[in-house]
């Protein structure tokens, strides 16, 4: 497909040439594509990029897209310095 | 139904599972890997990807050298980039309790050869530490390194798969049935069976469960560990830095007149270790604390280790975390090493499991040394440190 080029994550730069090909190797799941292509593991934690990627893979594998588990998200839900981190308590979620 | 049959069954797809089925199938055996979730879901997800091999303990050395020397060629060998640099590390001090600590440490690893420096005062001076006082103490390792977990692991499973290996996911042992004392199958939650004489637990932090279906009481139990991570940043010269505390907590070398700030360190269990990786992120560790599968992340434990980072290099506190998590380490509660090789009494059963802070650095040795008590009945590297039997009282 033309569109291969296409930059998916912004923040990591995967495009979907190399979502494609990790999927071509024979990984299914969201967790997976995650770790093998750094998409989503950037600083918006997949908050802008998380979406295509799903619906790349449920093209890709015949998967229907809703059955697909999101990629596990980690805390904390927006960046934080480690100053900050070092003084305050943080809720644990 | 006929069961399925394979000469081996390995159970665990983290790294250990996946490196011994890979070394497997270099020898033609046939093989069937079983993992209860995917590929890379436990302990093998969630870690620094360090060998850190300077702070290891003394008996366990020569193991991760193996590995290392393994690494270096591995990439090429699975025809897969797993990220392998040797690019060393610094174990450093700003404790004056830990300086004797350090200096004994130098001198072991010296008297094995190896390729350490212990900083003297003008390198220790000339270290960018920003407006704190200088390290007391640095010993610079030049063999120590990093490698990417995800990649090494699944590295090895593409290569074992590719060398007709079957890997199942969504794949629970839940039984394995024995005939006299030999492994005869193995059963999984779903009822599918499969006959094999041979059966390999690498499930880490879940050894304990898959011993107990063959009677034997593996002593492994999960130690947790927590992460920051952060953004990325510049490279640093020193990408790989571990402090004294580490040796304290993680190998429990205790030092004399430790602090008050200290002494609560290592009652949360905290030795730092920070790691940066090829695409610029530190990951910020660590933590050791036996909570059960209680996969969270603690406030005191993550303030702590923040906390204790910034007092090495305060320049660092307007750098963003971007994540935190947790993962559960294998950890032998008897002695704290790894645990290798056949089953006492247990004709096919094969342990390779314990591996605490050090699976990732350890898992190509492993994989290997494995395979060949399998295949050939002997190893290329002594076990006797690492065996089962260490827990057998001589009648
Ligand atoms: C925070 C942290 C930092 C670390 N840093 C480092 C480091 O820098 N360097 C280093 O070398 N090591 C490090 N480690 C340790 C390293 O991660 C582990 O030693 C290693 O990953 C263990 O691999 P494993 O394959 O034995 O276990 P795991 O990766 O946990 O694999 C075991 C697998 O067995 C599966 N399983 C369990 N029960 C069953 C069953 N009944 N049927 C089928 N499958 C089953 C599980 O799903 C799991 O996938 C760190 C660990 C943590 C937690």
């Amino acid at each position: 497909m033309k569109n291969d080029d296409l930059v998916i994550c912004r923040c990591e730069e995967v495009t979907q040439a190399d979502i494609k090909e990790v999927i071509s190797q024979g990984v299914t799941r969201m967790n997976e594509v995650k770790r093998l292509t750094r998409a989503g593991m950037g600083l918006c934690q997949g908050k802008t990029c998380g979406r295509l990627v799903t619906g790349i893979l449920a093209r890709e594998t015949n998967q229907p897209l809703q059955e697909l588990k999101p990629p596990t998200s980690r805390p904390p839900t927006r960046v934080l310095p480690l100053g900050i981190l070092s003084r305050t308590t943080q809720d644990d979620d | 139904m006929m069961a399925k049959k394979f000469d081996v069954g390995v159970i665990g797809g983290g790294i250990i599972g996946c490196a011994v089925a890979y070394y497997l199938s270099r020898s033609g055996t046939s093989v069937v890997l079983f993992e209860k979730n995917h590929i890379c879901s436990g302990a093998s997800s969630a870690n620094q990807g360090g060998l850190a091999i300077q702070v290891f303990d003394l008996k366990t050395i020569p193991l991760a050298l193996a590995s290392a020397e393994l690494y270096r060629g591995l990439s090429d060998e699975l025809g897969y980039d797993i990220e392998y640099h040797e690019n060393g590390s610094i174990l450093v001090t700003r404790d004056a309790y830990q300086v004797p600590v350090l200096r004994r440490r130098y001198d072991e690893l010296k008297g094995m050869g190896l390729d350490v420096d212990l900083w003297d005062d003008d390198q220790l001076r000339r270290f960018p530490c920003g407006d704190t006082e200088p390290f007391l103490s640095v010993i610079e390792s030049h063999f120590d390194g990093q490698v990417n977990p995800f990649r090494s692991t699944y590295g090895f499973a593409f290569a074992a798969k590719r060398q007709g290996v079957r890997i199942l996911t969504n794949a629970s042992v839940a039984q394995i049935k024995t005939v006299k004392r030999r492994i005869h199958s193995v059963v999984l939650e779903k009822g599918e069976e499969f006959v094999c004489g041979n059966v390999v637990c690498a499930a880490g932090p879940w050894s304990r469960q898959i011993g107990q279906m063959v009677g034997l009481d593996i002593p492994v139990e999960p130690q947790r560990g927590q992460i920051i991570v952060t953004e990325q940043v510049a490279d640093s010269e020193y990408p790989y830095i571990l402090d004294g505390d580490y040796l304290t907590t993680a190998y429990g070398i205790k030092p004399e007149g430790e602090d008050e700030a200290a002494r609560i360190r290592h009652a949360l269990g905290i030795g730092g270790s920070y790691a940066q990786d090829p695409a610029g992120n530190w990951t910020i560790g660590s933590s050791r604390d036996m909570a059960g599968f209680v996969r969270t992340n603690s406030p005191d434990v993550l303030k702590g280790m923040a906390r204790h980072l910034l007092s090495f290099f305060p320049g660092m506190k307007d750098i963003n975390c971007i994540r935190f998590f947790a993962g559960f380490r294998p950890y032998c509660v008897k002695d704290g090493h790894p645990i290798l090789g056949r089953a006492p009494d247990l004709s096919g059963f094969y342990i390779a499991t314990g591996h605490a802070g050090e699976g990732i650095a350890l898992a190509p040795a492993t994989g290997k040394l494995i395979a060949e008590e399998i295949t050939i009945g002997k190893t290329s590297l002594p076990m006797e440190n690492f065996r089962y039997e260490r827990f057998v009282a001589p009648h």
